[in-house]
């Protein structure tokens, strides 16, 4: 069953340790797959997500141990969200406060209780309660009860100064659909799709453009089933939307097309195939360092120079 | 904003076109950033800030011209150095620094020079070794082909070399590394993971090694 929404989030992080650290421990994410950046070899490539790193549940970053902090500004993600069930809101809360986490009191956006808070990079993050989360899969390593257990995405905000392109292109080439207004905000949601299945677009005119550094996010990822729907897609979008794609590459865990649409958020198409299993059982994702065949003979000299984690 | 000293001169008065950052922490090493081809006196500045927190950074731009790109010397061909040039135009960057830390009261500054700059950094260190009190040079290539006696004993050098460097022949830098070597240099080499472009290796090492110094 061909599903639409967001793929993957990926975003630049600053020293590995502290953020490898926060999103196994703090969040309780499952470390999916330890790679490296294949552009730059001696930046690792970090995958988290749920037990085998599916479609939707997946944030990925690119640690840097001297990152200048990011600026966020127009044409950028302003907030990613993670979604919990409706009982998991005081567990949260009490666990944010327990590990000294900065945060915000819960509020309520789209009828749903939102708790916003920031990695330690200042990457805006959110904890979203959702009715029926709860009986939703979850991955735990057993610190954090599973009923209390992040379930993958709820969504993206996007921070644009104008919506309607960016909307065509969600809802045209990907799927979604608006499904709300409230001020600013445009929810768009892809079909029935609940994990990772929500975009909303908060338009606000002229203001500031970002500086992407230590927590901006560097790209949206969304959903094709394979291939040929990763083609069909990269074809609507030039020929209804006059938007190119780059040509594909193989990120050995999907196969990706990239794209700036026009708002100025890099947005991607990444294939749900093959997946995190690839190159290692499920049972030791994330273990040891996996590289590309082209890379493999340079893994002393990689090795070298990656930061420690533990 | 505080007056400027009045020993300060402008930019403009000085040898090479330049930026110039004072120091925020006493008694560290101020660096001579040296761009690569194309690039500018801005560069490399943040680069510096990143691997030599708290130093003075003093970043010329090179004379000379290749199809409007900057250089700090003269090729016939990529890897073909005009050898003249490099000679004449690494005297006259050593001549820079002695002005400059005349200008700025600066102590005997390090190089970190990237590609083209990396290769001029060496040429000074084999032809005014009094300039330079040590180097980064990352993608670096050997500028001369009979290099001089130089007397480079207790200077540190870090020669940083990208194994998929379609530019640096891998052998190349390694001769660079004994040239120094002989000359008495502090040679540290490292073949890292990447192509010719600078990598977050280059910035965790060089900061490293300047934490060091």
């Amino acid at each position: 069953m061909a599903r639409n929404g967001i793929h993957h989030v990926t975003a630049i992080a600053g020293p590995a340790r502290r953020n490898y650290d926060f999103y196994t421990r703090t969040l309780g994410l499952r470390f999916v797959k330890k790679t490296v950046n294949f552009d730059d070899p001696g930046t690792y490539h970090f995958y988290f997500g749920d037990e085998t790193g599916q479609p939707g549940t997946i944030l990925t970053f690119f640690p840097w141990e001297h990152v200048a902090p990011g600026q966020l500004g127009v044409g950028e993600t302003q907030e990613t969200s993670f979604r919990i069930p409706e009982s998991a809101i005081g567990y949260w809360t009490h666990r944010l406060l327990e590990k000294g986490v900065a945060h915000e009191p819960a509020r309520k956006s789209f009828g749903e209780t939102v708790i916003s808070f920031r990695d330690p990079d200042g990457m805006r993050l959110a904890l979203v309660s959702v009715p029926g989360a709860e009986s939703e899969e979850a991955w735990s390593d057993g610190e954090i009860p599973v009923e209390y257990a992040i379930r993958g995405f709820h969504g993206v905000t996007l921070l644009l100064k104008k919506g309607d392109a960016t909307a065509a292109i969600l809802t045209d080439v990907f799927g979604f659909n608006e499904v709300a207004r409230e001020e600013a905000t445009i929810r768009l949601k892809a079909g029935d799709t609940e994990i990772g299945g929500i975009v909303d677009l908060r338009v606000v005119g002229d203001f500031p453009r970002g500086r992407q550094g230590g927590g901006s996010v560097h790209h949206i990822a969304f959903r094709a089933a394979d291939d040929a729907a990763q083609a069909e897609m990269a074809r609507k979008l030039a020929e209804k939307h006059g938007v190119h794609t780059t040509e594909q590459k193989d990120r050995n865990y999907f196969r990706s097309v990239y794209f700036r649409e026009p708002g100025g958020v890099l947005f991607e198409i990444a294939t749900d195939i093959p997946g995190f299993a690839a190159d290692e059982p499920v049972e030791s994702l994330g273990l040891a360092l996996k590289l590309p065949a082209p890379l493999e003979p340079l893994r002393d000299k990689i090795e070298a120079v990656l930061p420690e984690l533990a | 904003m505080a007056a400027i000293a009045a020993d300060r001169r402008a930019p403009t008065e000085l040898s090479f076109l330049h930026r110039f950052e004072p120091a925020t922490a006493e008694s560290r090493p101020p660096l001579l950033l040296l761009h690569g081809t194309g690039g500018d006196e801005n560069d490399l500045i943040s680069l510096g800030r990143m691997v030599a927190p708290g130093s003075a950074l003093l970043s010329p731009r090179g004379k000379v011209l290749e199809n409007g790109m900057p250089r700090f010397f003269r090729r016939l061909a990529e890897g073909v150095f005009d050898e003249e040039d490099v000679i004449r135009r690494a005297n006259e960057l050593a001549d820079f620094v002695a002005e400059a830390r005349k200008a700025y009261g600066l102590a005997t500054p390090i190089a970190v020079g990237f590609s083209n700059g990396a290769n001029i950094a060496a040429a000074m260190l084999l032809l005014r070794p009094e300039a330079l009190a040590g180097a980064a040079l990352l993608r670096a290539m050997t500028p001369l082909s009979e290099p001089p006696k130089a007397d480079l004993t207790g200077k540190p050098v870090l020669i940083l070399s990208g194994a998929m460097d379609s530019i640096v022949p891998a052998d190349n830098s390694g001769r660079l590394a004994d040239i120094l070597t002989e000359a008495g240099a502090d040679v540290r080499r490292q073949v890292l993971p990447a192509g010719h472009g600078l990598t977050q290796a280059d910035a965790t090492i060089a900061a490293r090694w300047f934490a060091e110094r």
